[in-house]
């Protein structure tokens, strides 16, 4: 039970201070002290490892010239060969493991960086991040955790985002590609396509021991992401920032969105991917109209697109209440 | 646990009488993801209802645009506190208060030719809001408006009115200690009173505003100080030569601890949606700490080393006390 719904027990009983205690404490809203411990002494242990990881990542992006090039080596591989050593003694799921295998995962993305800083590879930064998601993910396999497997899905969609988004034109990997990505609108389907994918993985995995691997919130993010590239994609489209074939991304975007839509329905779990998909459909057909009247008058103009956006917005939302509702699963309320 | 199975332990525990009405179906509010889409759309909506009021009646002065702007709130106060129970209605009456809001503040901007005195008369409009306005949403919304205004008025009364992140301001580490304290510490002290009084208000009609107040205290926490100057996290331009130290540079490490503190609450109401702001909130305010300019990085890296060791430090300690 959320606390609105505690609140709305409160209000109709009319309870006195105790009663509300006493409902709290029957509800289980409040954690116990130990459990307040295990959340404190967890949230520090990570906020700490990610402090060192940072700390790391800083001085490698200081380039200080006191340090040799061999030091920097050394430090940077040093606490990776720590991390690992750390890792194998005391193995995931133990607590140390994971967190060594954090830190390793992190500081190899600031070893990639060092390397391409050193030598001057000429490496467009979309490669350092592709080269992390890829080489790192001996780290993320072997520390089957969630915060591990997030971090990898950004660092991936931060490759995603500078290939197919930002769009280099430089590289092998674009000589690859460059016959398909001609429009930014077609190759930004790539990123959603993956993100999909990963978002099926996801779903796939939540009744099989890989579960706590994949949790909830990582599919929600994964897919949210898709929602993110779609939308962009979308977006050049309604602009009219393409030529030829530009329409595709659009038209792709739309098909994954009703794809994805009627999967949840059917599914009858989570409206989190429903509520993405409005939202990204409320601010593309905002502006597909906005493009549509540009010959209005100002007072018209800004009339209509605020109307609408209030029309869409409370249709929208009236049906998303509704599925949470009728659903009415802990997915659907979180 | 549902609600009728806690209905069911209290009338147990003679709590409740046994025949009690039970609680009508529907009571949880909106999950967070439905109120971010209508947020959202809300507040667009307000920006072109805005425009739309200020291109039809072109106020020429400041005092036409308060005019507007106060029947603009008034209209959404109306909305609110007559139609609760009509979506149509709440996001109309959202983007209406929104906009007459909107056009206070550009009147008191026009008015006052001051960023300062905009951003203070903000903070009071919108704490005016939180106490005043029918409605959740619009409260909790407020509150975090509320917070990010009180840090611009300290940020621009103290060190100028500079938008984005100044290369040739100095700011000494005390100052911006204190500085970042005289914000922050009230919201932090603010939160801890309606977490530990959380029953006490739960059992007045004070939950209407204690409850939406502490959501968006929570996310002004976990967002506050990235969210009050946003662009300097994008400063991916350095002016020529050596910055001057600028100890301001210093704010997103302490976001950082205010998001972890706000992380904390939000674990104590068992708040799921808000631990992931907070966490999010932290790493935004890392990324905003490397881009500011002021430290240089070399000195930021041992900053962070040290945070890092310390924080292990603490856990431990905490682990084996625990």
């Amino acid at each position: 039970m959320n606390r609105n719904e505690l609140d709305a027990l409160a209000a109709h009983h009319g309870l006195r201070v105790d009663a509300v205690e006493s409902m709290l404490a029957i509800a289980e809203a409040r954690p116990k002290p130990a459990d307040l411990a295990r959340f404190g002494v967890r949230t520090l242990h990570l906020s700490g490892v990610l402090s060192v990881a940072a700390g790391v990542v800083f001085f490698v992006a200081a380039n200080w010239i006191a340090l040799a090039v061999f030091g920097r080596f050394a430090l940077v591989q040093g606490v990776i060969v720590a991390a690992v050593a750390l890792a194998l003694w005391r193995p995931p799921p133990h607590p140390v493991g994971r967190y060594a295998l954090l830190l390793a995962f992190v500081v190899s993305g600031a070893l990639f960086a060092l390397f391409g800083q050193t030598y001057q590879t000429g490496a467009d930064v979309y490669e350092l991040f592709l080269s992390w998601a890829l080489l790192g993910s001996v780290f993320v396999v072997a520390a089957h955790w969630s915060v591990v497997w997030a971090a990898w899905t950004v660092v991936l969609n931060v490759a995603l985002w500078l290939f197919f988004g930002a769009r280099p034109e430089t590289g092998v990997l674009w000589l690859a590609f460059s016959f398909w990505a001609q429009e930014t609108s077609v190759s930004l389907i790539v990123p959603l396509l993956v993100n999909i994918g990963l978002w099926w993985v996801c779903v796939r995995l939540e009744h099989t021991s890989w579960a706590s691997v994949a949790p909830g919130w990582l599919s929600r993010f994964v897919l949210a992401c898709a929602v993110a590239f779609g939308t962009w994609s979308g977006m050049l489209v309604v602009l009219r920032q393409t030529e030829d074939i530009g329409f595709l991304g659009l038209l792709a975007t739309l098909v994954v969105f009703v794809l994805v839509g009627w999967h949840t329905l059917r599914r009858r779990v989570d409206v989190f991917p429903l509520a993405a998909i409005e939202g990204s459909l409320i601010l593309l057909s905002t502006t597909w109209i906005a493009q549509s009247i540009d010959h209005f008058d100002e007072v018209g103009y800004f009339f209509v697109l605020a109307a609408w956006l209030i029309v869409a917005s409370t249709v929208s939302g009236h049906w998303l209440m509704k599925l949470v509702r009728a659903w009415d699963t802990p997915e659907a309320r979180a | 646990m549902r609600a009728a199975d806690l209905e069911r332990a209290m009338a147990e525990r003679g709590m409740i009488a046994a025949d009690a009405t039970p609680l009508p179906f529907g009571s949880a509010g909106r999950p967070w993801f439905v109120s971010v889409v209508l947020g959202g759309a809300g507040w667009l909506a307000s920006l072109f209802a805005f425009l739309f009021v200020l291109l039809l009646f072109e106020p020429n002065t400041p005092g036409e645009a308060s005019v507007a702007g106060v029947i603009l709130l008034a209209a959404g106060f109306g909305l609110y506190a007559a139609g609760r129970d009509s979506a149509f209605v709440e996001q109309l009456a959202l983007a209406l208060s929104l906009a007459g809001q909107f056009a206070l503040l550009y009147a008191v901007g026009d008015g006052t030719e001051s960023a300062t005195a905009t951003a203070a008369c903000a903070t009071v409009l919108s704490l005016a809001v939180v106490v005043a306005m029918p409605n959740g949403f619009a409260k909790t919304l407020s509150a975090v408006f509320a917070c990010i205004a009180w840090s611009l008025t300290i940020r621009f009364g103290f060190w100028g009115e500079s938008w984005f992140d100044d290369p040739s301001q100095t700011v000494a580490f005390g100052p911006a200690l204190a500085g970042w304290l005289t914000i922050w510490a009230p919201v932090a002290v603010g939160v801890l009173v309606l977490v530990r009084r959380e029953a006490e208000w739960m059992a007045t009609g004070a939950r209407r505003i204690a409850r939406p107040a502490l959501t968006g205290l929570l996310l002004a926490l976990a967002l506050g100080t990235w969210t009050s100057e946003p662009f300097a996290a994008l400063a991916f331009w350095t002016p020529a030569g050596e910055a001057p130290t600028n100890w301001l540079a210093v704010w997103p490490l302490l976001g950082v601890a205010a998001a972890l503190f706000a992380a904390l609450c939000a674990f104590r109401l068992r708040h799921s949606p808000m631990i992931g702001v907070a966490i999010a909130g932290a790493l935004l305010h890392v990324m905003q700490f490397y881009y500011l300019l002021g430290v240089s990085l070399v000195v930021k890296s041992y900053v962070m080393l040290a945070v890092g060791v310390g924080l292990l430090l603490a856990a431990r300690r905490l682990r084996l006390s625990a």
